[in-house]
């Protein structure tokens, strides 16, 4: 409010000066000279408009220079210009219009927001209106004799002008505490918000060292994991060779109790070769080191080659396996290895937990998202997944729970690779629950691999 | 002043601002008050004949009142006078016969179109209104009259009816005790009063009516039918 105070003040003592000099202007212009007779003298008009106009001006304009957005000072300034007021009518011969003055000058002051600047004002016209009618009551009545209360009538019609503008200032002084208000809170809520940001910028910068060592020890793991995998894979590869010439060699010489015993011996390190082999490639890909050989190959082909491969695998638990070609899967262009590694991890996982079932093998060649992508289906009607168990499959080293693990074994590798393998080719892989149980495995790669194509493959989130 | 706060020093200085504002508005007051005081001071009275002069050049109307207003022809508060006078002639039932005679001492006889003022254009364009020129103030003197806006009414047989100003103030038009006056005279209503002040400059310096030329010129404005 001091400032709205203040810059009132100034404008109210640019005004007061525009005025004075307009009084001097105007009487010089209506009313130069006062004769008698022949002989002419300046006229007291203008005598007045310089001096007395000067004087009303002189102490409002002092006041707001030195004091502005004291309260005596626009009490002044209301006094003064009601006092103006009363000059401008004397100068301009009672016009009607010179009036206005008094209304327009109150509605100015109005702009203070302080409704208290028109109580002086009002008490000037009042006792001006007043006086006058004492004393001279034609020149503001145009009668000789009128009576006491008249002046009350001029007064009551200021005080209907007041009436507005006091509610207008109160109002306007309402309005600008609200907006104070709301500006105080609305800095408050920008010191919070930039407190947060800095917070939270410490906040990422921490994370994102957390980050860092998280990936550097994880790198580092996933190092040491590939060098400690090959100096393990080195001697399993012999136990291996070693028990397989032992077999062969008790079998020619007729020695069965032994035959059994190397089986195991060969079996156990085969089973630690493959478990070695499959932490080797997620190492691989942790460490960002596994790379993709793409070449074009024919889809049928490997899928027949696979099934080949795999079906006594199946056929063990008295499984049935069916694929199905939904249209010419033609050619990919992509990592052939990888590709067959998926089909066979899951048509293996299929194996493993379905009994007395039945497998199926389904391709397709669909469109998705705008991109020519192969679609390989595995069905089961095994123990099926439940959805609890859904969220933990691809993940590395856990089954489905600790008990599947105890029942029907394996390293836990499988699925996680099956995910990795898809993320590296730019397919995707899920896992759903056909009606009538088991388990449905979906694998969409992309038909030509590329940036492009590995990206508008990835489902949407 | 709720929102001051000064120290000894302060109050001291505001000590002498109260003081500073209690000799303003006591300046400022004495000052409006000797503003006002001439603007409602009325310049002299006319000492006016009761009958018509006969020696008037000025011929009276036999069916109609007839209204003479004595002006300084440079005087500015007559401006008032003079729209007072166009006011009355558009309200009047009847119009009087109704002359302006702008006086013109004799010190200035030479000094040619002296008389030709705004002030002169404007009596002379309100209508059925005659504007004479008074050389030396003869006509003036004959109606006995001292101040600019001197306005006489005379009944069609040559008696006085009225004798005053127009206006209620120095150079203040609107409503007033003279110009109600007048209307009322002119609509054959009963007048209060015959008399009123008369807000104007004088119509004389001393030296004034050193001469007696009996030269004088008579403008008429647009006619217009009663």
């Amino acid at each position: 409010m001091q400032d709205i105070y203040a810059r009132t003040d100034r404008t109210f003592a640019k005004l007061m000066l525009l005025q004075w000099v307009a009084g001097i202007v105007f009487a010089l212009w209506v009313s130069p000279l006062a004769w008698t007779g022949s002989d002419s003298r300046t006229h007291i008009h203008v005598y007045a408009a310089v001096i007395l106009g000067g004087l009303i001006s002189a102490l409002p304009i002092a006041l707001a220079l030195l004091h502005p957005g004291a309260a005596v000072t626009r009490y002044t300034i209301a006094t003064a210009q009601m006092l103006m007021s009363a000059l401008l009518i004397h100068l301009t011969g009672g016009r009607i219009e010179t009036h206005f003055h008094v209304f327009g000058s109150l509605a100015f002051l109005a702009f203070y927001r302080d409704w208290r600047v028109l109580v002086p004002a009002t008490v000037v016209v009042a006792a001006d209106h007043f006086l006058r009618g004492l004393f001279w009551p034609q020149s503001v009545y145009g009668l000789l004799a009128v009576s006491n209360w008249r002046w009350l009538e001029h007064a009551a019609w200021v005080l209907f002008e007041d009436v507005f503008l006091v509610m207008s200032c109160r109002r306007g002084v309402r309005e600008v505490l609200q907006i104070a208000v709301r500006t105080a809170t609305l800095q408050r809520a920008h010191e919070d918000q930039r407190r947060h940001a800095v917070e939270q910028t410490e906040l990422v910068a921490r994370l994102r060292l957390s980050q860092q060592e998280v990936e550097a020890a994880t790198r580092a793991k996933s190092e040491f994991v590939a060098n400690m995998s090959h100096e393990l894979r080195t001697p399993l590869n012999a136990i291996t060779l070693y028990s397989e010439l032992l077999q062969e060699n008790a079998q020619a010489d007729g020695r069965e109790d032994d035959l059994s015993d190397l089986a195991k011996i060969r079996g156990a390190s085969k089973h630690l070769l493959g478990l070695i082999n499959g932490l080797l490639d997620l190492s691989k890909i942790e460490a960002g080191r596994m790379e993709l050989e793409i070449e074009r190959f024919d889809v049928r082909q490997t899928v027949d080659d696979l099934i080949g491969t795999i079906d006594a695998l199946v056929r063990k638990n008295g499984n049935t396996l069916s694929v199905t070609y939904d249209g010419d899967p033609g050619t990919m262009n992509a990592d052939v290895t990888k590709t067959r590694q998926i089909l066979f991890n899951l048509l293996s996982n299929a194996a493993k937990f379905t009994t007395a079932g039945a497998i199926s093998l389904r391709t397709a060649r669909p469109i998705v998202d705008g991109v020519e992508t192969i679609e390989f289906v595995v069905t089961d009607t095994g123990i099926g997944v439940t959805e609890e168990q859904k969220a933990r499959l691809f993940r590395p080293f856990v089954q489905a729970d600790t008990s599947i693990a105890r029942k029907f074994g394996g390293t836990g590798l499988g699925l996680a690779l099956v995910s990795r393998f898809c993320d590296l080719m730019g397919g995707t892989v899920s896992v759903e629950t056909p009606e009538g149980g088991g388990a449905r495995f979906t694998v969409r790669l992309p038909v030509e691999h590329g940036p492009a194509a590995e990206a508008a493959a990835r489902p949407a989130a | 002043m709720s929102d001051d706060t000064p120290s000894a020093a302060g109050q001291r200085h505001w000590a002498l601002w109260a003081v500073l504002a209690v000799l303003w508005t006591g300046a400022v007051t004495a000052g409006l008050a000797s503003l006002a005081a001439y603007d409602n001071a009325p310049g002299a009275a006319a000492s006016a004949p009761p009958r018509w002069p006969a020696a008037s050049r000025l011929a009276p109307d036999r069916e109609r009142p007839t209204l003479v207003m004595l002006a300084h022809p440079r005087c500015t508060c007559t401006r008032a006078s003079v729209g007072e006078l166009a006011e009355l002639m558009a309200r009047a039932p009847q119009r009087p016969k109704a002359y302006v005679v702008f006086v013109k001492p004799g010190r200035v006889a030479a000094s040619r179109a002296w008389e030709r003022t705004d002030l002169w254009d404007r009596a002379a364009g309100i209508p059925d209104v005659t504007v004479v020129r008074d050389d030396d103030g003869h006509e003036a003197a004959l109606f006995g009259a001292e101040t600019s806006g001197q306005t006489f009414l005379y009944a069609p047989g040559g008696a006085l009816l009225f004798s005053g100003g127009t206006t209620g103030a120095r150079g203040h038009p609107g409503d007033n005790a003279g110009r109600a006056t007048l209307l009322a005279l002119l609509r054959h209503e009963t007048a209060s009063r015959r008399t009123t002040p008369v807000f104007g400059c004088s119509l004389f310096a001393a030296g004034d009516r050193a001469s007696d030329s009996p030269a004088h010129e008579t403008t008429h404005a647009h006619p217009h039918a009663n």
